[in-house]
């Protein structure tokens, strides 16, 4: 599968230069497993919402995206353009991790609920 | 477009800020230059340029076989996609016909036009299904207000509508579409096809045309733009304020407004926001006609049909600049998810096709191409109709209003 080698070649070059990205001015993050973010975002979900709007989530091409999610009901959460589908327990944080391999802006949303919680801004 | 859950859901990063100030002074320069080093008689003269093709090509081109080719192409896509709509899943990321109709027909028929010429008055399945009913259709003359409503329509469903995705919503819309333009074909004439309309407009910037000794010939796209009668007005500005108000449904201020509504009152915001986009559009084109008309020669008595099809370049610079990436990727969908109709699983959108510095070169260029083709065409109409000096002042106020559509074009896509 064409994504997936993509997204291998993505993590090896990455200490490298930034894969994928057209721009020779900028440097890309050297980010590592180890270096992970300490504080990892939680967005919260109340009756279908997301509490205090719909949140933005940035990260750059080729790093790590981390984050929890919260939701007093069970949903389903996808992740547009990545097509990750994630089940949500209620009231259990769910852990969604992965790597931002394509950029672009993505929705973030509740398949049950049908509401867009978050937009996940991956730079190019 | 962002169309529920199915279709869409990838917008574009913002433009760079550096990319889109460049644009923006390149933009204003042109439009100086165009005032004050351009012709000072006009130069273009519509549908008598134009170079002719060779016979043999004319010949194929016009043959009774291409036309029949085109004609079945055209009922063939009708019936799958009403087919699919009908019969496939009810659900987009299952079912290609949402992607068909939002990425392959509405955007992809423009791209057709603007490469080729009006292929679709020869493809429309609306056009051949009312010649069956009855041979002597006519051709013009229908009121424009059918038209106007058929876009409107296609518009609020595409940009408004919650469920516009949905297989179902697109079959019944497609079916009661093309049955009431049937009828409106029999009764008024061609004319009436709002989609139509609009991909004839597009074709008038294709390089090959028809020249008025009926010749197909390859021509400048500025003579292109003034052969035959002048566009609706109405049209044009409907069609540039619903890529407007689809730029504006992502800026963030929109995203946290739309956000938290429940559904009946999402559907208002999104009809008033659809509705007030394309009102401001038209107020300022007409506010920029109110200040041109002091400065017109006598006799000329309609200078809003008059600077019409200058806008006819802005609208496909907005729309190529909004749509291009949809096209590049939903696109896909119209045949990764062929298996899908059949109970199988298709394949998944490949993102890498096109990268984000491609794509932001394409929607900049969009918009100042336009920007520029726009400007020549009115400083070439300004000069036949503004009277002797006073041709540029008379310029001023239309020339404004094109760098403030090109300058919100602008702001619209780096500011996502």
């Amino acid at each position: 599968m064409r994504i997936a080698s993509v997204a291998g070649a993505c993590a090896i070059a990455m200490s490298l230069v930034a894969c994928g990205h057209d721009d020779p001015g900028t440097v890309a993050e050297t980010t590592t497993n180890a270096a992970a973010p300490a504080v990892v975002p939680t967005l919260r979900v109340e009756g279908g919402e997301a509490v205090g709007g719909v949140q933005t989530l940035a990260a750059d091409l080729g790093a790590n995206v981390s984050f929890d999610v919260v939701s007093d009901e069970a949903d389903e959460l996808h992740i547009h353009g990545y097509d990750k589908t994630v089940d949500l327990a209620a009231g259990t944080p769910t852990r969604v991790d992965f790597v931002a391999d394509i950029p672009g802006v993505f929705e973030i949303e509740l398949h049950h609920a049908g509401t867009e919680i978050a937009q996940l801004r991956v730079g190019g | 477009m962002i169309l529920a859950h199915g279709i869409g859901g990838r917008s574009d990063l913002p433009v760079p800020l550096w990319l889109a100030l460049y644009a923006s002074a390149g933009a204003v320069a042109v439009s100086f230059v165009a005032v004050s080093l351009l012709w000072t008689t006009s130069r273009l003269r519509g549908s008598s340029a134009g170079i002719a093709v060779p016979t043999g090509v004319a010949r194929l081109v016009d043959s009774r076989g291409t036309r029949l080719l085109l004609q079945a192409a055209g009922l063939a896509a009708l019936l799958t996609l009403l087919g699919a709509g009908w019969f496939g899943p009810d659900e987009s990321s299952d079912n290609p016909a949402p992607t068909w109709l939002y990425a392959w027909f509405w955007l992809g028929v423009p791209a057709a036009s603007l490469l080729l010429g009006p292929v679709y008055r020869v493809a429309n399945p609306v056009r051949t299904l009312a010649r069956l009913v009855r041979r002597d259709v006519r051709r013009d003359g229908a009121p424009t207000w059918i038209p106007i409503a058929g876009l409107a329509a296609f518009l609020w469903l595409e940009l408004v509508y919650p469920d516009s995705d949905s297989p179902r919503v697109v079959a019944v819309f497609v079916t009661a579409y093309v049955l009431v333009h049937i009828a409106a074909a029999l009764r008024f004439g061609d004319e009436c096809d709002g989609f139509a309309v609009y991909f004839d407009l597009v074709a008038r910037l294709a390089p090959i045309g028809r020249r008025d000794d009926g010749r197909l010939v390859v021509r400048n796209p500025l003579d292109g733009l003034i052969a035959g009668p002048p566009p609706a007005i109405s049209v044009v500005v409907l069609l540039l304020g619903g890529t407007t108000f689809d730029g504006v449904t992502r800026l963030p201020f929109w995203i946290d407004l739309r956000g938290g509504l429940a559904r009946p009152e999402a559907v208002a915001l999104g009809t008033v926001g659809l509705a007030a986009t394309v009102a401001a559009v038209a107020g300022g084109y007409a506010g920029a006609i109110a200040l041109t008309r002091p400065y017109l020669r006598k006799g000329v008595s309609a200078p809003a049909a008059a600077f019409a099809h200058s806008l006819v370049p802005i609208v496909v610079g907005y729309a190529v600049a909004h749509y291009f990436s949809f096209a590049v990727f939903q696109g896909q969908a119209g045949w990764r998810l062929l298996p899908d109709l059949f109970g199988g699983t298709g394949s998944r959108i490949d993102y890498t096709v096109v990268s984000t510095t491609t794509i932001a070169v394409v929607q900049i260029g969009g918009i100042v191409a336009g920007h520029i083709l726009g400007v020549i065409a009115a400083h070439d109409r300004a000069v036949d109709i503004l009277r002797r000096g006073y041709v540029k002042v008379g310029q001023f106020p239309m020339l404004a209003l094109m760098v403030v559509y090109t300058m919100v074009g602008i702001v619209l896509v780096s500011s996502s």
